[in-house]
């Protein structure tokens, strides 16, 4: 079996915001859809626990950087579709910064040693 | 950061959908697992299972969701109050000085607001109160049951008629005064308020005259009198006396005389507590069947006599008439009323009037208005001045706040770039506001629980008893809450703003000087916004205490001090007709031959005692233009009236035990009413006639001064006297004016000792000095410059508080650029001049703008003035020379500190 990460307990702090805002800049996401990307995307590196899904999809919502409303899936069902908004894109631009900033200087101290 | 707080905003209000949206988003998520579970081959029961176990606790993670809401905001909040109370604790004075100009801006609003909402806002505690409507006069008993049974616009029709002063008795237990309402029977029914305890009064109760003796008890007097033991039903209670108000006119009918005995009435109910009867600012104790008035008023046989005006009418609505229609209506059945009693000799002219003659009606929502049509004004007039301290109250803690936020400029820039952002920072110092707000608020709320009693204290004169409900509730809480966050944003949110700039950073690196020029522009406009504010309150409280004066200075055309008025009710005592004026002339006689007593006289109407006759009157040889013209008002007064009372009679003769039954009828006139119907001919000799319960014709005997009877903003008015003894309308009271040789309150003891001997059954009504009761008549003249004297005092020392923090700030802030000026040869007087100087541009500034305030708002307290006109310039003048001394006294230690400035020390500390 593969090693698999739990974003939430194991990344840095907001990490889980920022891919989240990351995913939703392809376009308006349902909180399955949002999970499922994630895992494919990292080839199921990471994996998203519902748990900590949508409570970090609350707080997007909270600080205005997404936006929910009720619509209807491909196949007809009822789903909730989150929507980035333009002050999201300006967080994921600063949290991508810094996250690159970050992994640079953790990556330079790795070689480093 | 308004966003997020806009955000959780709509969470606290819609928070419920919120959790909804979550939970069923959770249960989509789960239905496409089990869906992806089943496309790899699970069977649909062991799908579902499996997807159940990969969410997870649901609830759990709902409950996460609405933290994500919650927590950080509550957090924040936590985090800013705990700040926020830790730098108050750090600055008690600070703390302490704010919160107290806070407590009074707030309390005086709060207290002026409890008034205003009880007498003004408030509907009557009763069912659907927005269906009552009352009319405007009160009619005979016989017109209220014509009325109730003939109009189409009443569901129902209620008579009422209250009665103040009555002694009440239950056993040998006295309950002191109690006020006492006469009901009709459906009372209680239609206003649909529902006795807590036994059962209301009914129809049957007041069936006919005197079968009812029952009677339904406030809650309040249930409490004080019986300490709400259930066996008050059944008790008795006794009456005796009271002031039996009402507009009376023609004779009493001749019946056969009871003895008065005090009336009994069985308790039969307790009303509920929050009704207080019909009127604002009467408290009913006592509610009794309207056709027990015989019986408790022995004497009045008000039930019969039509020419008694003496019940009030309320009615409900039918459904889909309004206001206008209802007039149309009702005022239509009044006529056929009236037509029918005149009968079929009506003629062309009373036809005429009668087409002209109206019921006016207001709503009864709120209840019988007389004391909002008085206090109305007044209690606006007083929001507005409280609204105004309570503006210079909040100026002065921004212009504090202003000061602290300047002093920890240093701290703010320091957490600005460490990354804290504005909103925050701002968020936090508005923190520290609202809580000031709300300690102000607090002890605003006590100030207010206080100030609205002595408030009602203030207005309620003896011969002006006004009772109201004034516990504080849930409307009153509102009030101070809402008022208290207002003004929390208010002083708050400038000062927040200013001290958070980013441009503030620069301070860091320039930590040893003490100024920012923006800190002192900005309380600089403060201070002068407080002056100009000042300035409008005192104008106005120049205008309200100069009419109070010329009101109190105002010549009444006879001397008022050292005159008792003793008013005493006959009727009751069981005499009638001509007796009645005998027996009263005689006991005048006793009583001007009290040791101490100058002179003593009677009339019927007294002075200032708030009850006036007019009638019609026939005058040959003079051409009415209007209807008014013809119109006079009257007193039937003593022997020796003008001469009693001090009016000088300028023309003829005064009043004498011989104008009596069977004598010519003679009048006195004043000067007005001469001048008006007879122009330059001497008046003396000529005949007036009189109209309405008696069709008299009397002979002019005499021209007296004018004199103002009964209300100091009256100009002279046509009024003439007829003699006591030969009365052209009923006689229902008696008033004794009694000129005191000396101390007049050491007589008051002996008068009631002689009224006793004369009569035990006599009852003293009322015992006043004449000079008492003018201030009576304008008790809400002396309330508004009291009250706008109180207020603008707090504002004026709020004023000179605010611009001593600024002249000393400014000082500190210049000490080198006055050591400099110093070492260059300045001397202290110059720069005490110049400190000085900077004072007066800004009153001057402050007042440009506050006398353009008070001239724009001068229009609005036009109507009360008396003696001086609105815009009086002497009062804004004077206003202004004050508010400048003030503000040099407030400024003089600033300016002496300058003075003192020693040129080598302020240099070297650069």
């Amino acid at each position: 079996m593969r090693n698999k990460t739990s974003i939430a307990s194991e990344l840095l702090p907001g990490t889980l915001e920022m891919l989240i805002l990351k995913t939703l800049t392809r376009g308006a996401a349902h909180g399955y859809g949002i999970a499922r990307h994630l895992e494919q995307t990292s080839a199921d590196v990471l994996q998203v626990g519902e748990s900590s899904l949508y409570p970090a999809l609350q707080r997007l919502l909270v600080n205005g950087w997404a936006h929910a409303e009720w619509g209807e899936t491909d196949t007809g069902r009822r789903a909730r579709f989150y929507r980035i908004t333009p002050s999201g894109r300006k967080r994921l631009a600063a949290e991508a910064a810094g996250f690159e900033r970050v992994v640079g200087a953790i990556a330079a101290i790795m070689q480093a040693g | 950061m308004w966003a997020r707080f806009a955000n959780k905003l709509r969470y606290l209000f819609r928070g419920g959908r919120i959790d909804r949206d979550v939970a069923q988003e959770i249960e989509f998520h789960r239905d496409m697992l089990a869906e992806d579970e089943r496309r790899l081959g699970r069977t649909p029961a062991a799908a579902a299972l499996n997807a159940r176990r990969r969410m997870g606790n649901t609830a759990l993670m709902t409950e996460y969701a609405r933290d994500a809401w919650m927590v950080s905001w509550l957090d924040a909040l936590g985090r800013d109050v705990r700040y926020a109370l830790r730098s108050f604790a750090r600055n008690p004075g600070f703390t302490l000085v704010a919160t107290l100009t806070l407590a009074l801006g707030i309390g005086a609003n709060t207290a002026i607001f409890r008034l205003v909402d009880a007498i003004m806002l408030r509907a009557l505690p009763v069912e659907h109160p927005e269906e009552l409507l009352a009319i405007r006069r009160t009619v005979s008993y016989y017109r209220f049951e014509q009325l109730r049974d003939r109009n189409d616009v009443f569901k129902a029709t209620i008579g009422i008629h209250a009665v103040p002063d009555v002694s009440l008795t239950a056993g040998d237990q006295s309950l002191g005064h109690a006020t006492i309402e006469l009901v009709s029977g459906n009372y209680f029914s239609v206003l649909g308020a529902h006795p807590i305890a036994g059962r209301p009064i009914v129809p049957d109760d007041d069936r006919a005259p005197g079968i009812g003796p029952v009677a339904v008890i406030s809650y309040g007097l249930w409490q004080r009198a019986f300490a709400r033991s259930p066996d008050a039903i059944g008790r008795t209670l006794r009456f005796q006396g009271g002031v039996f108000g009402g507009g009376t006119s023609g004779f009493e009918p001749e019946t056969e005389q009871r003895r008065p005995e005090a009336a009994t009435l069985t308790i039969i109910g307790v009303a509920p507590p929050e009704f207080f009867g019909d009127t604002v600012g009467k408290l009913i104790d006592v509610w009794v069947p309207i056709t027990m008035q015989p019986e408790l008023w022995p004497g009045r046989e008000w039930l019969s006599r039509r020419t008694a005006s003496w019940v009030n009418i309320i009615g409900r609505l039918q459904p889909g008439i309004n206001e206008p229609a209802a007039r149309e209506r009702l005022s239509r059945t009044w006529r056929l009323i009236r037509t029918d009693e005149i009968g079929p000799a009506i003629t062309d002219a009373q036809k005429r009037e009668l087409a002209n003659t109206y019921l006016n009606v207001d709503s009864a929502e709120k209840g019988f208005g007389q004391i909002r049509r008085q206090f109305s004004q007044p209690l606006l007039i007083l929001m507005s001045v409280v609204t105004f301290v309570l503006l210079i109250a909040c100026l002065n803690v921004a212009n504090l706040l202003l000061a602290r936020a300047t002093a920890r400029r240093q701290e703010i820039a320091m957490r600005l770039s460490l990354g804290a952002s504005r909103a925050r920072l701002v968020r936090q110092l508005l923190t520290e506001s609202l809580l000031l707000a709300a300690a102000g608020g607090l002890a605003g709320a006590f100030v207010a629980v206080i100030g609205a009693r002595a408030l009602l204290d203030l207005v309620s004169g003896e011969a002006n008893q006004i009772a109201l409900r004034l516990a504080p509730d849930g409307r009153m809480l509102a009030f101070t809450a809402g008022v208290s966050i207002a003004s929390g944003l208010l002083f708050g949110l400038a000062p927040a703003l200013r001290g958070t700039r980013r441009d503030l950073q620069h301070v860091l690196k320039d930590s040893s000087r003490g100024a920012t020029p923006g800190r002192s522009r900005a309380s600089t406009i403060l201070v002068a916004a407080q002056i100009a504010v000042s300035l409008v309150l005192l104008v106005a409280c120049g205008l309200f205490v100069r009419t109070l004066f010329n009101l109190k200075a105002e010549a009444v055309g006879y001397d008022r001090n050292g005159l008792i008025l003793l008013r005493a009710d006959p009727v009751a005592a069981g005499y009638k007709g001509d007796d009645l004026g005998r027996a009263a002339v005689e006991l005048m006689h006793r009583l001007a031959a009290l040791p101490g007593v100058a002179s003593g006289t009677l009339s019927e109407n007294g002075l200032f005692s708030g009850t006036e006759s007019a009638t019609t009157l026939i005058i040959d040889g003079f051409k009415p233009s209007t209807d008014d013209d013809l119109v006079a008002r009257f007193d039937q007064a003593g022997p020796g009236y003008f001469h009693g009372v001090g009016i000088p009679v300028v023309l003829g003769r005064d009043f004498t035990e011989r104008d009596a039954p069977g004598a010519p009828r003679v009048t006195i006139i004043n000067e007005t009413m001469a001048r008006f119907y007879f122009a330059n001919q001497n008046p003396i000799g000529r005949h007036v006639g009189v109209t309405g319960p008696s069709n008299v014709s009397l002979e002019i005997v005499g021209v007296a001064r004018d004199a103002q009877d009964h209300d100091l903003r009256d100009k002279p008015i046509r009024r003439f006297y007829v003699s006591y003894l030969q009365p052209i309308d009923g006689i229902t009271t008696v008033n004794f004016e009694i000129r005191a040789g000396g101390n007049a309150g050491a007589l008051f003891g002996p008068i009631r000792a002689e009224l006793a001997r004369f009569d035990p059954k006599l009852q003293v009504l009322s015992l006043k000095m004449a000079q008492k009761l003018v201030d009576d008549s304008i008790v809400t003249e002396r309330l508004i410059a009291e009250l706008s004297t109180l207020f603008g005092a707090v504002a004026v020392l709020l004023a000179a508080i605010g611009l001593y923090g600024v002249m000393s700030y400014s000082v500190a802030r210049r000490t080198g650029e006055i050591g400099v000026r110093m070492a260059l040869g300045a001397s202290r007087r110059s720069v005490t001049s110049m400190i000085l100087r900077e004072i007066c541009v800004l009153v001057a500034l402050g007042s440009i703008v506050g006398a353009a305030g008070a001239i724009g708002l001068a229009r609005f307290v036009e109507s009360l003035m008396f003696g001086l006109a609105p815009r009086d310039p002497l009062t804004l003048a004077g206003s202004i020379v004050l508010l400048l001394g003030i503000g040099l006294v407030a400024g003089y230690l600033p300016a002496r500190r300058a003075a003192r400035i020693d040129p080598i020390v302020a240099l070297r500390s650069e």
